[in-house]
């Protein structure tokens, strides 16, 4: 029985093989097969944009799951208690302003982060760097600082409120979640002691290793999530929100969904928020460009896979709260 | 026997793993021989996708090796049994066709372009953002903000110097893009080139009143807005930042005998800019002169390098 199941196993991973072998070779002739032209266009454009959202996104993924490898192997529990300031409240200010000088895009900074809250970092400071980074960094800031040539002020403003919203999101978070565990756990957790005789081995292939099953836990999140933006891209009219645009009140929070939906990367998305910037109030752009580098399609179902549900949803709830109201008050006092 | 079964099943899961990986890494070659990466995403993160190719090979091998060899209980990682493989058949077969299936339809249909079904959906910026009436609104607020974020902005562009050589091809530096825009302001006859497409169609929408009866040549594809009349239409390209999720549309409205004309072809279109009001906007039109039909080009999108901030 054993012996049949590996064999069927073994065909099944050949078979595997040599379709993507013979799709690597022949693709051009097999694309003619007429079958392909009943197809809709429509499932082109969706199939399009998903996989330049994939192709763009993993490369940052790989280098997320080798930082976060990096840090395992060589930050050890004492040095990050070291560096993080003892104060609470102190150290959320050099977290927001860790993308300075780490320029990291929200899908590359989560594995990081779940690692360095793992390692010892209080998850409040940890969350404030995940939602600062996106933002406050020097690539975000040329891209925005271009997108809106005419208004430059926008991307000042951007970091800025950015940074504050980070930092009050964080400390709600400490507020609530002091102590707690936020990350995900499994049965396994408990049988930490028992791998420590395998003490004699390779270093650099376990990092690889550990790359390639992290690859994979955070690759099915963001396939999902790829596609579920892939299809809000294609099929959602954006002119529809055009009514709205002046309401000083519902504009941010429409802004705010479409940048949850698009899930475009944060050093591109002023290009697309630029395209709104004739119809919508400046503090609708405004709050487009706040919210979407901080949680979006993509990494809300990576922070499922992550973190506890409930945590999830709570920093859902309150960074759409602080990121409406302080874009609010923003806009208020100096627009 | 449970213990070989658990082996067993553990390297099958690396075996297939490692294959789809190697799958990735085939199709990113694919891509990048026929050049439909371009199609995909921008030429300013090419580096990226090669570093991508070299550690799917790498991990692919890795893992192909991992899940043939005998003695697979050698690894433990020490992340405290974080990486959960799935349990039930249905569950693997989610999760791998979940991976299978993009590398499939990726082979097949990545020299899809996108269209004026997609353009529809999208906003079209056909004119500048008003500048004249927020100008003086626009110097107001920008000492204002600039006062609340001077430290913070300083740390930003200083870092940006260091960062912008690795990260872009070719963008234009601020010195150049005004040269640009001094050249476009004395020329008689514009040519909006590919290279150059976003910044030029910047500088004509945001100079308008110095640009009026210029003639100008513009290739695109034919796109129309639904409250269009019989004899306009867009002649519309998209723009790409980094991946073609954020495509914008970018265009200039034209105006003459062009009802016959379908949407998605392909024109050449030449004629002098003039203004008109849509949407209670002033935006630039094109009064045709002359348009010929074209093949698609091989590069339908244009990209945006961008700006360097100094």
């Amino acid at each position: 029985m054993a012996y049949l199941n590996k064999l069927l196993k073994d065909s099944l991973v050949f078979l595997l093989f040599s379709s993507f072998i013979l799709l690597f070779l022949f693709a051009e002739i097999i694309r003619k097969n007429p079958f392909f032209t009943k197809i809709p266009s429509t499932f082109f454009n969706v199939n399009t944009i998903f996989l330049s959202i994939i192709l763009e996104a993993i490369p940052f993924i790989l280098l997320g799951v080798f930082a976060s490898a990096i840090i395992q192997s060589f930050v050890s529990e004492n040095t990050l208690r070291k560096i993080v300031p003892r104060n609470a409240f102190l150290a959320v200010i050099p977290a927001a302003l860790l993308g300075i000088i780490f320029p990291i895009c929200e899908c590359a900074i989560i594995p990081m982060v779940r690692r360095l809250i793992k390692k010892g970092m209080p998850s409040h400071v940890g969350i404030v760097f995940m939602l600062s980074a996106p933002i406050l960094n020097p690539v975000v800031y040329a891209s925005t600082y271009f997108a809106f040539k005419s208004t430059p002020y926008i991307a000042n403003a951007r970091m800025f409120v950015g940074f504050i919203s980070s930092i009050i999101v964080g400390l709600i978070i400490y507020r609530y979640f002091k102590g707690e565990n936020i990350l995900k756990t499994t049965e396994n957790n408990t049988h930490k002691h028992h791998h420590h005789h395998h003490k004699k081995r390779n270093k650099l292939l376990e990092t690889l290793y550990h790359a390639s099953d992290e690859l994979f836990d955070t690759g099915k999140y963001l396939f999902i999530g790829a596609f579920l933006a892939s299809l809000f891209q294609t099929f959602f009219d954006r002119n529809a929100l055009l009514s709205i645009g002046t309401s000083t009140s519902l504009a941010p929070g429409a802004m705010m969904g479409l940048a949850y939906a698009l899930s475009v990367c944060s050093s591109a998305d002023a290009f697309v928020a630029s395209s709104f910037s004739s119809t919508f109030t400046e503090g609708a752009i405004l709050a487009f460009l706040v919210f979407g580098p901080m949680i979006d399609i993509k990494n809300t179902l990576m922070l499922f896979g992550y973190f506890k549900k409930k945590f999830v949803l709570f920093l859902l709830l309150v960074t759409s709260i602080v990121v409406y109201f302080s874009v609010y008050i923003f806009d208020q006092l100096f627009i | 026997m449970n213990r070989t079964n658990k082996v067993l099943d553990l390297s099958f899961h690396h075996l297939i793993r490692g294959i789809i990986l190697i799958g990735f890494m085939l199709l990113l070659f694919k891509l990048l021989l026929t050049n439909n990466i371009s199609l995909l995403i921008a030429p300013k993160m090419m580096s990226f996708i090669y570093f991508t190719l070299l550690v799917l090979l790498i991990l692919g091998m890795l893992l192909i090796l991992r899940g043939t060899s005998n003695h697979n209980d050698s690894y433990h990682c020490d992340c405290d049994g974080e990486h959960s493989y799935p349990t039930s058949k249905f569950k693997n077969l989610f999760l791998y066709s979940l991976f299978i299936f993009p590398i499939i339809t990726g082979f097949l249909f990545s020299n899809n372009v996108l269209d004026s079904s997609v353009a529809m959906n999208r906003t079209i910026k056909l004119g500048a953002d008003s500048p004249n009436s927020n100008q003086t609104k626009t110097v107001n607020t920008n000492k204002r903000s600039d006062k609340t974020n001077s430290s913070l902005s300083k740390t930003n562009v200083s870092a940006n110097n260091k960062d912008a050589a690795n990260s872009q091809p070719e963008p234009l530096s601020e010195s150049e893009y005004n040269a640009l825009k001094e050249r476009l302001l004395k020329a008689t006859t514009i040519n909006i080139s590919d290279e150059q497409y976003v910044p030029i169609m910047n500088i004509i929408q945001e100079n308008l009143k110095n640009m009026l009866g210029k003639t100008v040549t513009t290739k695109g594809f034919v796109y129309r807005e639904a409250k269009f009349a019989q004899d306009q239409i867009v002649v519309a390209r998209f723009g790409v930042t980094c991946c073609v999720a954020d495509a914008s549309v970018y265009g200039m409205m034209a105006k003459g005998n062009v009802a016959a004309l379908s949407e998605n072809k392909w024109v050449q279109v030449t004629g002098t800019i003039q203004q008109t009001q849509y949407d209670g906007e002033t935006i630039p039109i094109i009064h045709i002169k002359s348009i010929s039909k074209i093949a698609a080009p091989r590069q339908p999108y244009v990209f945006d390098v961008g700006i360097q901030v100094e």
